[in-house]
């Protein structure tokens, strides 16, 4: 099994506090891996450094073996890296149907004279671009709202819509930022159904999630971060385990 | 050039300089809460001014009684500016900042209908030339500058020993925090525009004697304040200090070979190449 | 639809209106309205992206300047003039957009209206053997005639003319902007300037659209500069200032940025409601600052969302527009 993404002893300062502190990482193509931690143990730094919102201090992110780091987001999002926002970030006065379209920009090319003129040429690219996204919207369950303005629809199909757009995009490698946050139980089920979905097409999935039942239920293995390190790796039931995890988490409460 | 000259340029400077840093430590208060500025702030230093011709020149009320009223009046405009401009676009200040521009026409037209277009001429307060040492320097132009010193330790006085000035540079680090602590946020907001009008208008007070007063007066300390809180970076008191200082020394000593256009033009010129290389100014936070 | 039947019907009205009130004194306004309609919605492309500058005016400048100083100068007529000077505004807006576009909000703003102030500095004091000072650029030329053979020439010495050219170039501006933005671009814009870090993670290059934005806008500012200079036939420093430039934020603000219609109809309503207006002589910037200020809080859509927001027309779901 090859690996997709590569992460070597990165660390990330900001001012003077350390969010990431030389961290090693490895993710193997097509799993599903879960990262878990407490609040402010990094997790959501350590996406934003991978997708490219700001650069490492120190270290290299490797993708499908080329360094990727210190890319732009779009740039890394050309090579294959999709995202979804831990919180509801959608272009708001756009439709549901708008918001994936916008997101296939990747696949669809867009140029300017031909837009202008609207010639055939650009609207056979649109025909195709129009086409992409309702197929994603179907994979996503999103056919109903289609033409709802995303700001107004109900939470658990905000998050439906934050997946479908990073889908759009066509990544082989997904990260999901604490989708179930906010959602009930059929909306978690219905999530955690979609990531195995999307897992069987092939897409290596890397999680963060506070919700163990969702960790536990989908994830083949689980990385635990702590102050911006690492300080377990192995299997759900291994981790939930560990000494050190459940001493990182003791105090806290996490919903399951 | 020699040593007199240099003496004599650099006093030249230092008084712009003040001048400037009087109207630029407003617009930094108000950045420093809100993240954007109040465009009519030169407009208040042009009430300042007209003030001060109908109080000094006209009515003869004591020039210290004077510079007293403008300092109440510039604080009461900050007021307003906050209560009615700037709080109504709380959630969305750069509207605000827009809505300030409207603002800055509305000043200019009730000075014009008030006070007429025509240049106005306050007399000298401080009548006589001070040499000293081979240099030499209007007293008027020395008064303006210990009273704007004054004025300017005023307000570091205030900002950083005093509990309300406390207050204020902590809304201004984080607005939040500050609010969870129970610092009242609105009145902190409102401080910060009076001290900093108030400021603006003092200077009009100083420098109208040395300057003409016109309804359009508030057009070119603006512009060079924003020039010098960009040099100084945005939100940064003492930058603004620096900042001021640098542009006036920089315009004092190239008014020696270059014309006044092209002392503007370089004032621009520097600011663009800095706002790109170095967004955060000299010593700013930026964004 | 609707929409698009309204702006015919002002095309239509455009194009007959010589006719119907043909006078000097109207059809002096009309041609300056057209120009200011122009700049308007030309800078509301730039709007669109998010990105609210001062530099059009700057721009404008640029280009009526080096369209009548090259007519002076070399004896060039305005058909040559005028590519080369809309050649020059999208080369300075490259230049000027490359570095600044990064930055958002005020910093982007007080960089451009520092920069619409340099051009005013710079023209009033350098080379003012070609360039007029602050007295200004005297004795532009009118665009030289088109000899049609054997069927007549069209001079542009009179407004009626003028009114039409200058009308054919506002067409051409506001259906570019149009198909910019009822096309993709019009989505991608709109993300853009809705949630950048969300237009970036899913693939679109920022700069390159707003770049994009920028100069398409920038190259009709030249268009609205020359034509200009071209037709006061003297250009001054005061002629593209800060005035200009908090104006044709007004036009946008009143008349609505969300779509082209806005920045056409906020132009045409404030330049008409001018005349009545002056008879309020200098209330006149008053009475707009108050307009500005009372429409970014109550009606910050501008005139066109008034129908939508009283319920006359129902809300379009949109497809980019």
């Amino acid at each position: 099994m090859s690996r997709i993404l590569e992460i070597k002893k990165v660390s990330k300062t900001f001012g003077g506090l350390q969010a990431i502190a030389d961290l090693d990482l490895a993710i193997d193509q097509g799993e599903i891996l879960g990262l878990i931690g407490p609040n402010g143990s990094g997790k959501t730094t350590f996406f934003n450094l991978i997708t490219g919102v700001y650069p490492p201090t120190n270290g290299h992110i490797f993708y499908k073996d080329k360094d990727i780091t210190g890319l732009r987001p779009d740039e890394i999002c050309a090579r294959g890296i999709g995202r979804m926002f831990q919180h509801t970030v959608l272009f708001s006065t756009l439709t549901v149907f708008q918001n994936i379209l916008v997101a296939t920009h990747l696949h669809s090319k867009l140029s300017f004279w031909h837009s202008l003129f609207n010639t055939p040429v650009h609207k056979g690219r649109e025909k195709k671009a129009e086409l992409r996204a309702l197929e994603v919207m179907k994979f996503v369950g999103l056919e109903g709202v289609k033409d709802d303005l995303a700001s107004i629809l109900p939470h658990g199909y905000q998050r439906s819509l934050g997946v479908a757009m990073a889908l759009a995009t066509d990544p082989q490698l997904l990260l999901l930022d604490e989708p179930t946050t906010g959602m009930n139980r059929e909306e978690t089920e219905s999530m955690m159904e979609l990531a195995k979905k999307i897992s069987n097409e092939g897409v290596t999935v890397l999680l963060v999630e506070h919700n163990m039942k969702v960790v536990m239920g989908i994830c083949r293995r689980v990385v635990v971060l702590n102050f911006g390190q690492r300080i377990a790796e192995g299997s759900p039931n291994e981790v939930s385990k560990n000494d050190a995890v459940i001493q990182a988490y003791l105090g806290a409460d996490y919903a399951a | 050039m020699d040593l007199l000259t240099l003496l004599q340029t650099i006093l030249d400077g230092l008084m712009i300089s003040l001048f400037y840093v009087l109207i630029a430590l407003g617009l930094t208060l108000m950045f420093g809460i809100l993240r954007v500025f109040n465009f009519a702030h030169g407009e208040v230093y042009m009430m300042g001014g007209f003030v001060t011709y109908y109080l000094f020149s006209q009515f003869h009320i004591n020039y210290f009684l004077t510079i007293i009223a403008c300092l109440i009046v510039g604080a009461f405009l900050g007021f307003l500016f906050e209560r009615f401009i700037f709080r109504p676009f709380r959630d969305r200040p750069f509207n605000g900042f827009i809505a300030s521009l409207g603002v800055m026409w509305i000043l200019q037209t009730i000075a014009i209908t008030q006070f007429g277009v025509l240049d106005k001429k306050v007399p000298t307060v401080f009548p006589g030339i001070i040499k000293a040492m081979g240099i030499s320097i209007s007293a008027e132009r020395l008064g303006a500058m210990i009273i704007g010193i004054v004025m300017v330790i005023g307000m570091y006085l205030v900002i950083n020993h005093t509990k309300p000035g406390k207050a204020l540079r902590a809304v201004a680090q984080d607005m939040e925090a500050a609010s969870l602590q129970g610092i009242p946020v609105n009145r902190m907001t409102t401080l910060a525009f009076a001290l900093g009008s108030a400021l603006a208008a003092g200077a009009g007070a100083i420098m109208s004697p040395i300057f003409l007063i016109n309804p359009y007066s508030g057009g070119m300390p603006i512009t060079k304040a924003f020039i010098v809180i960009i040099l100084g970076g945005m939100g940064s008191l003492p930058g603004t200090i620096l900042g001021g200082l640098v542009l006036g020394l920089l315009e004092a000593f190239t008014a020696v070979k270059l014309s006044i256009g092209m002392v503007s033009a370089l004032g621009f010129g520097v600011v663009i190449i800095l706002l790109l290389v170095k967004p955060k100014g000299l010593l700013g936070r930026g964004e | 639809m609707n929409r698009n039947i309204v702006f015919a019907c002002l095309f239509v009205a455009a194009v007959v209106l010589p006719i119907v009130v043909g006078d000097l004194y109207w059809m002096d306004i009309f041609i300056f309205m057209l120009i200011f309609t122009i700049l308007s919605s030309s800078l509301r492309l730039i709007f669109s992206t998010g990105q609210i500058s001062f530099a059009h005016p700057g721009i404008a400048a640029i280009s009526g300047y080096c369209s009548g100083m090259m007519a002076i100068q070399f004896g060039l007529s305005f058909w040559i003039t005028l590519p080369i000077a809309c050649l020059a505004a999208s080369v300075v807006s490259i230049i000027i957009g490359y570095p600044t576009l990064r930055l958002k909000g005020v910093y982007f703003f007080l960089i451009t209206f520092m920069f619409t102030s340099l051009i005013g500095v710079l023209i009033g004091n350098f080379w003012i053997p070609i360039l007029g000072g602050w007295r200004g650029l005297l004795n532009i030329p009118r665009p030289k005639p088109i000899m049609i053979p054997y069927l007549f020439t069209l001079n542009f010495n009179t407004e009626l003319t003028y009114y039409y050219l200058t009308l054919f170039f506002t067409v051409i501006t506001v259906l570019v902007c149009y198909r910019i933005e009822k096309s993709r671009y019009g989505l991608v814009f709109n993300a853009i300037e809705n949630a950048d870090g969300l237009a970036e993670m899913v693939g679109i290059n920022l700069m390159k659209y707003k770049l994009l934005a920028f100069v398409v806008g920038g190259v009709f500012a030249g268009v609205a500069g020359a034509l200009f200079a071209h037709y006061q036939r003297i250009m001054t420093p005061y002629d593209f200032d800060m005035h200009l430039g908090i104006l044709l934020i007004i036009y946008n603000v009143v008349g609505g940025m969300n779509t082209i219609y806005g920045p056409i109809f906020g132009t045409i309503f404030l330049r008409l409601l001018a005349h009545p207006l002056r008879r309020f002589g200098v209330y006149e910037i008053m009475i707009l600052g108050v307009i500005l200020i009372l429409f970014l809080r109550f009606i910050p859509g501008g005139v066109i969302s008034i129908p939508e927001r009283l319920g006359i027309v129902r809300p379009k779901k949109s497809t980019g527009t």
